[in-house]
C-alpha cells in the first residue's frame, strides 16, 4: 500500500489536538520549573519532556503504520512482557516517595506500569474480540477479570494505586463496550466496593495493612481536608488556592505565586493542572478541556467507525483510559477525587506516561487508517459493480 | 493462563456489531457528564469563590516581620546609662508556613529549650494575626543560631531568626529595684486601659522606672512585609517601615552615689552579721530634701535584672520568690513597711508643739521607767530632767511617753493627724509603682480590725507606744525620708521622684519634663522646726545614741537613730539623717531588718553612705 494513502487516512484532528496538548503542557512545565535554582538549565524538564514526546511520536508513527490487527497474534507476548517488566521493577526498581515504580535505564527511568495500561488494552481487546458475543458470558467476564487482575495486583503492590485504578477502569470500560450483561456489572461493582471498604476500613482494624497508611490518608483526605495527618490536606488546600486564585484570566504565565513560590506541591507532575489554573485561569482551563474533548470525541468516533470489534475495543479502551486519567487527575486537584498520583495525559511531566499515551494515540490512528482503507475498498467495490 | 488467553473462539465474529455504536455513545455521554462535573467545580472555585482564594494566596505569600523598636535608654542624672540596649536574636514562627506543626514545634522546643506548651501559648496569643510571625524565644545563643540556620530550610519551614533588641544593664545589679525590668505583655495587661494600642507580644516595663515611664521608653515598632516561598524564606521586600526607637529617660539618680550607697548598705548588713544579728535585708535612700529628687535607692537582697532578658523560666522565677529566698524582688526602700522606732519621735515632737500639748521648754523627769499606767514603760537610759532638745538628742523615751499620754488624756488624735499631714499612712507619690502606704493606727482602725473587745479599744498604752514609733505603726523608709526632708527644708512637703526629663533618642532634645509640681508648705511654725532641727543636730554629737559615729566627719550632719522592737524578731535598725545641717542637700535613711541597734549598725551605715558623697580623709567610722 502506498505511503501517501496512509498519510491521507490519518486522523489529523486527533493528531493536532494531541500535539497542542503536548506543547501546552510543555509550556506549563516550563513555567512551573524554570526558576528552580537546582536545575542545570531552566529548560531541563521541558527538554526531557519533549525528548520523551519525540520518542513517543516515532513509536506512535510505527504503530499507526502497522496493521493493528497483527497485534492480536502477539497478545501473549505483550501480556507476559508487561508482567515481566513489572516484576523486574521489584528486582532492580528505583524507589521514590515510598514506592518502587521505575526501572533505571541510565538515561531514562522506565515506568512499566504506564506501558502496562496501553498493553493491557490490546491484550484484553484481543481476548474479548475473539469471544463469541452472547455465549458463555460468565466465563468471558471472569476470564477478562482474571487477566486484568494480574498486572493490576502487581502494580498495586509496588504500590501504585493509581495505575491499578486505571487498569480497573479500562477493564470495566472494555467489558461494557463488549456488551457484558448488566448483572455482571452489578456484581463486579459490589465486589470492588466491598473490597475497598475491607482494605481501607475493616482490615486495618484487625492489623492487616494492605495499603500503606500514607496511601489511605491520601485516598481519604479529599473527604476530610481538615484532617491532615501527613500533609495531604495541605497539598490539596494549596492546589485549591492555586486554581481558585487564578479566577477568569489567571495571574499570567510565570506569575502564579502558589507555583513560583513552591506552595503548590509536585507542580510539574501530579498537580500541573493547578499551575495551569493559577496562571492561565478559567480560560486556560477551558482551552485544555476543549482539547481533551476533541481527543475523546475523535477516539469514540474511531471506535464507532472501526471495521472490527478488536479495533472498536482498542479505541474504546484508549478513550476510557484517557478520560479516566483526565477526570481523576483534575478531580484530585480540585478536591473531588482522591489523591492517587495519576498523571494528566500529555501534560504532566513524565517520560513513560508520555510515551505510553502516544502509543495509545498510535493505536487509535492505526484503527482509523484501517477503517478508512476498508471504506476505500468498499467504495471501489461499489464503483466496479456499478 | 496461556490457555485462557488463547482460548479458541467458537465463532469467528470480526464484524462490526451495531450495539458498539450505542455503547460508545453511552461512553461519550459519560465523558460529557464527567467534564461537566469538572467544569462546574472549577467554575465554582475560580469564578464564584475566586476572591476568597486570591486572599488565601496573598496570605500564603506575604508575611510581616515585625522590627521591634529599641526602648529608650535610661540615664542617671549625669547621662551615665543605667539601662541600655544590645542587639539580640529571636526565633520566630509563622504558623501558616508550618508543614507539620506538632512535629516541627516539638523538635524546635528541644533546640531552643522552651517547653512545647509555652510555644503553643505564644502562638495562641497571636491567633488573630495570621499575617505576622510570632516570637517564641528571645536571646538565643550563637550556637543555637548556627544550629537552627542550617536546619530551617529542610526541617523547619515557617521558623525564622531575626534581630531583636534586648535590655542590657551596664551596672549589673545596680539599682535593680528602682529600674525594674521588661517582659512580654500578658493577656490581662492587654485588656487594661493603660495598654490601649499595645499588641500581643509587646515588651513592656513590668516594674520600676521601666513600668512607670513605659509610654516614653517604648518606641514604635516597624517591620518588613516580605514575599516568602513555601519554606518561609523571604524572597523580596514588599514594603519596609522603619521602627522608631523609644525616648530616653534621664533620672535624678546619681550612679556614683547609688553604687556607694549599695556598697554601704551591704557593709552595714555585714556589720550586723558580725554582731550576730540575722540582718536578712535592708534599704537605703539618698534624697535631695529641697527637691525630692532621689539620688540613690538601694534594697538588699537584690537580684540581677539580666534574668528577665529574653524571658525568664518558671524555675528561675521560683528561685527568686520561693520561701527562704529572702524576697529579693521586694523593693524594701518603698514597698517594705516597718515600725519606725525612735526615728518617729520627731513627728511626735512636731505634733506636741503644734497642738500645744508641750512647749519647747516643757520638761519631764526620766527615771529609767515610766510607770503612770499599770504596765511600766522602760526608757533605754536614765536621763533626769529632759526638755525637748535633750529628749531628741538623747532619744529619751520617757519624755515622749509623757507627750503621748498627754495626747491620750486630751482625747486628741494630734499625733495621728500630724503623721498624716507629714505624709505618713499614704503614698508619697513617688513616680515608681508598688509603693506601700504604711499604717497610722488610731481608734477607728482599732475598732475596725481588733479581734477581741479589748483589741477594739484604743488604750492609753497605744498612745504611749505610738509616741516612740512602736506598736502598730508602720512606715516605709521612703516615707521617713520624706518626713526628714520636710524637717530639713523648713517645712515644705516635696514629692520624692526619680524622673527628671524625657529626651528624644534621635535629637537628644528634652521632650517632656518629669519633675513634680511645686512642693507644699506645711503649717509648722519655723520656731518649732528650728527646735527639732537643733535636737537632730545635737543628736550626732559624741556621747549620744550614735556614739562616735560622726566623729571626724568633715560635714555637719543631723540625724536620729531608731531601734524598733518587733515581737519575735531582732530589733530593726534605723537611721535618718541630713547633711549639711545648716543647708541640707542630702537626706539619708538607712534601715537594716533585724540588724540590731540604730546607733550601732544603721548610723555607721549612714556615715558610709555620706562618705560616698563627702569623701573623708580617713574613712573609718567607729561603730558606736
Amino acid at each position: 500500500m502506498e505511503f501517501r494513502t496512509y498519510l491521507r487516512h490519518f486522523d489529523y484532528a486527533l493528531l493536532a489536538a494531541v500535539a497542542v496538548l503536548v506543547a501546552y503542557g510543555s509550556l506549563i512545565i516550563y513555567s512551573a520549573t524554570h526558576s528552580d535554582p537546582n536545575l542545570p538549565s531552566p529548560f531541563y524538564y521541558v527538554k526531557v519532556q519533549l525528548a520523551a514526546a519525540s520518542i513517543g511520536t516515532v513509536l506512535m508513527a510505527v504503530l499507526a503504520f502497522m496493521d493493528f490487527r497483527g497485534l492480536r497474534n502477539y497478545r501473549q507476548h505483550i501480556f507476559f512482557g508487561i508482567i515481566g517488566l513489572i516484576l523486574l521493577v521489584f528486582i532492580v526498581g528505583a524507589e521514590a516517595k515510598g514506592s518502587t515504580r521505575w526501572i533505571p535505564l541510565g538515561f531514562f527511568n522506565l515506568q512499566p506500569s504506564e506501558i502496562a495500561k496501553v498493553g493491557m488494552i490490546v491484550v484484553l481487546a484481543a481476548y474479548l474480540s475473539e469471544r463469541g458475543r452472547g455465549e458463555l458470558e460468565s466465563q468471558t467476564t471472569l476470564t477478562t477479570l482474571g487477566i486484568a487482575a494480574i498486572p493490576a495486583l502487581l502494580v498495586f503492590i509496588q504500590p501504585d494505586f493509581g495505575t491499578a485504578l486505571v487498569l480497573a477502569a479500562v477493564t470495566m470500560a472494555l467489558l461494557f463496550l463488549y456488551g457484558t450483561r448488566w448483572l455482571h456489572f452489578g456484581v463486579i461493582i459490589a465486589a470492588i466496593t466491598g473490597s475497598l471498604v475491607m482494605i481501607i476500613e475493616v482490615l486495618p482494624l484487625i492489623g492487616i495493612q494492605i495499603l500503606k497508611p500514607y496511601q489511605i490518608d491520601r485516598l481519604l483526605v479529599f473527604l476530610h481536608p481538615e484532617h491532615d495527618p501527613s500533609g495531604s490536606g495541605y497539598h490539596l488546600l494549596q492546589s485549591k488556592i492555586a486554581i481558585g486564585s487564578g479566577m477568569m484570566a489567571g495571574k499570567g504565565l510565570y506569575q502564579g505565586t502558589q507555583t513560583q513560590l513552591n506552595f503548590l506541591p509536585e507542580h510539574h507532575t501530579d498537580f500541573v493542572f493547578s499551575v495551569l489554573g493559577e496562571e492561565l485561569g478559567f480560560i486556560g482551563i477551558t482551552i485544555l478541556m476543549a482539547l481533551y474533548v476533541l481527543v475523546i470525541w475523535r477516539g469514540l468516533r474511531i471506535a464507532i467507525i472501526s471495521e472490527s470489534l478488536f479495533g472498536s475495543l482498542i479505541a474504546g479502551g484508549v478513550v476510557s483510559m484517557l478520560l479516566f486519567q483526565v477526570f481523576v487527575n483534575i478531580g484530585m486537584t480540585i478536591g473531588i477525587m482522591p489523591i492517587t498520583g495519576i498523571p494528566l495525559p500529555f501534560v504532566s511531566y513524565g517520560g513513560s506516561s508520555m510515551v505510553a499515551n502516544l502509543l495509545a494515540i498510535g493505536l487509535l490512528e492505526s484503527v482509523h487508517v484501517r477503517s478508512r482503507l476498508a471504506g476505500d475498498r468498499r467504495y471501489r467495490r461499489a464503483q466496479t459493480t456499478a | 493462563m496461556g490457555s485462557l488467553l488463547s482460548s479458541k473462539p467458537r465463532k469467528k465474529n470480526d464484524r462490526q456489531l451495531p450495539s458498539i455504536a450505542l455503547r460508545a455513545g453511552i461512553l461519550g455521554g459519560m465523558a460529557v457528564l464527567l467534564f461537566a462535573v469538572l467544569i462546574f467545580r472549577i467554575w465554582f472555585l475560580q469564578i464564584l469563590s475566586g476572591d476568597q482564594y486570591v486572599a488565601m494566596a496573598e496570605d500564603n505569600r506575604t508575611r510581616f516581620i515585625v522590627e521591634e523598636a529599641p526602648r529608650g535608654i535610661i540615664y542617671d542624672r549625669n547621662k551615665v546609662p543605667l539601662v541600655d540596649n544590645r542587639a539580640g536574636l529571636a526565633v520566630t514562627v509563622f504558623p501558616p508556613a508550618l508543614k507539620d506543626p506538632q512535629q516541627e514545634l516539638t523538635e524546635l522546643s528541644k533546640i531552643i529549650q522552651v517547653p512545647y506548651e509555652e510555644i503553643q501559648k505564644q502562638l495562641d496569643l497571636h491567633k488573630e494575626d495570621t499575617y505576622s510571625s510570632v516570637v517564641v524565644k528571645k536571646d538565643i545563643t550563637p550556637e543555637m543560631k548556627s544550629y537552627l540556620i542550617e536546619r530551617i530550610p529542610l526541617y523547619f519551614p515557617g521558623v525564622d531568626i531575626k534581630k531583636f533588641p534586648l535590655r542590657e544593664y551596664p551596672g549589673a545589679t545596680e539599682a535593680a529595684h528602682l529600674l525594674g525590668h521588661v517582659g512580654q505583655i500578658d493577656e490581662k495587661e492587654l485588656a487594661e486601659p493603660r495598654y490601649v494600642g499595645y499588641k500581643a507580644g509587646d515588651e513592656i516595663g513590668k516594674d520600676g522606672v521601666e513600668f512607670q515611664f513605659d509610654k516614653y521608653l517604648k518606641g514604635i515598632d516597624g517591620g518588613r512585609e516580605v514575599e516568602v516561598d513555601a519554606a518561609g524564606r523571604p524572597k523580596s521586600d514588599i514594603k519596609n517601615i522603619k521602627s522608631q526607637p523609644g525616648n530616653n529617660v534621664v533620672l535624678s539618680v546619681d550612679s556614683n552615689i547609688q553604687k556607694s550607697t549599695e556598697a554601704a548598705l551591704n557593709w552595714g548588713i555585714d556589720l550586723a552579721h558580725q554582731k550576730n544579728y540575722p540582718a536578712n535585708g535592708g534599704a537605703a535612700i539618698v534624697m535631695n530634701p529641697q527637691t525630692g529628687e532621689v539620688l540613690a535607692m538601694a534594697s538588699m537582697p537584690t537580684y540581677d535584672p539580666k534574668v528577665w532578658v529574653g524571658g525568664m523560666s518558671d524555675s528561675a522565677y521560683q528561685q527568686l520568690t520561693q520561701e527562704g529566698s529572702g524576697d529579693p524582688l521586694l523593693n524594701r526602700a518603698m514597698s517594705g513597711q516597718y515600725p519606725p522606732g525612735s526615728t518617729f519621735k520627731v513627728v511626735t515632737a512636731i505634733a506636741g508643739l503644734q497642738e500645744g500639748i508641750i512647749s519647747q521648754l516643757t520638761d519631764f523627769t526620766c527615771t529609767g521607767v515610766w510607770d503612770v499606767l499599770s504596765q511600766p514603760f522602760k526608757c533605754w537610759g536614765t536621763h533626769g530632767d529632759v526638755d525637748l532638745k535633750k529628749a531628741i538628742v538623747m532619744s529619751c523615751d520617757t519624755y515622749f511617753y509623757n507627750v503621748g499620754y498627754r495626747f491620750y488624756k486630751a482625747n486628741s488624735l494630734g499625733m495621728q493627724n500630724w503623721s498624716r499631714t507629714l505624709g505618713l499612712g499614704k503614698e508619697t507619690g513617688i513616680d515608681l509603682p508598688g509603693e506601700a502606704v504604711g499604717r497610722i493606727p488610731d481608734p477607728d482602725w482599732k475598732a475596725r480590725t481588733g479581734e477581741t473587745d479589748i483589741d477594739k479599744m484604743w488604750m492609753p498604752g497605744n498612745s504611749v507606744n505610738f509616741s516612740i514609733g512602736q506598736g502598730d505603726i508602720l512606715l516605709t523608709p521612703l516615707q521617713l525620708a520624706s518626713v526628714y526632708s520636710t524637717i530639713a527644708n523648713g517645712g515644705r512637703m516635696v514629692t520624692p521622684h526619680v524622673g527628671l526629663r524625657v529626651e528624644d533618642q534621635v535629637t537628644g532634645k528634652t521632650a517632656a519634663s518629669l519633675e513634680p509640681q511645686d512642693a507644699m508648705q506645711l503649717p509648722i511654725s519655723s520656731d518649732n522646726l528650728h527646735a527639732i532641727q537643733d535636737g537632730l543636730a545635737g543628736a550626732t554629737a559624741s556621747g549620744t545614741t550614735v556614739g562616735d559615729t560622726w566623729v571626724g566627719f568633715n560635714t555637719p550632719v543631723s540625724g536620729k537613730t531608731g531601734t524598733a522592737q518587733v515581737t519575735g524578731k531582732s530589733d530593726y535598725a534605723w537611721y535618718a539623717a541630713y547633711a549639711p545641717s545648716n543647708n541640707p542637700q542630702y537626706v539619708v535613711v538607712v534601715l537594716i531588718e533585724q540588724g540590731g541597734g540604730g546607733g550601732s549598725v544603721a548610723a555607721p551605715t549612714a556615715r558610709k553612705v555620706l562618705e560616698g558623697i563627702y569623701p573623708q580623709p580617713s574613712a573609718t567610722p567607729a561603730g558606736g
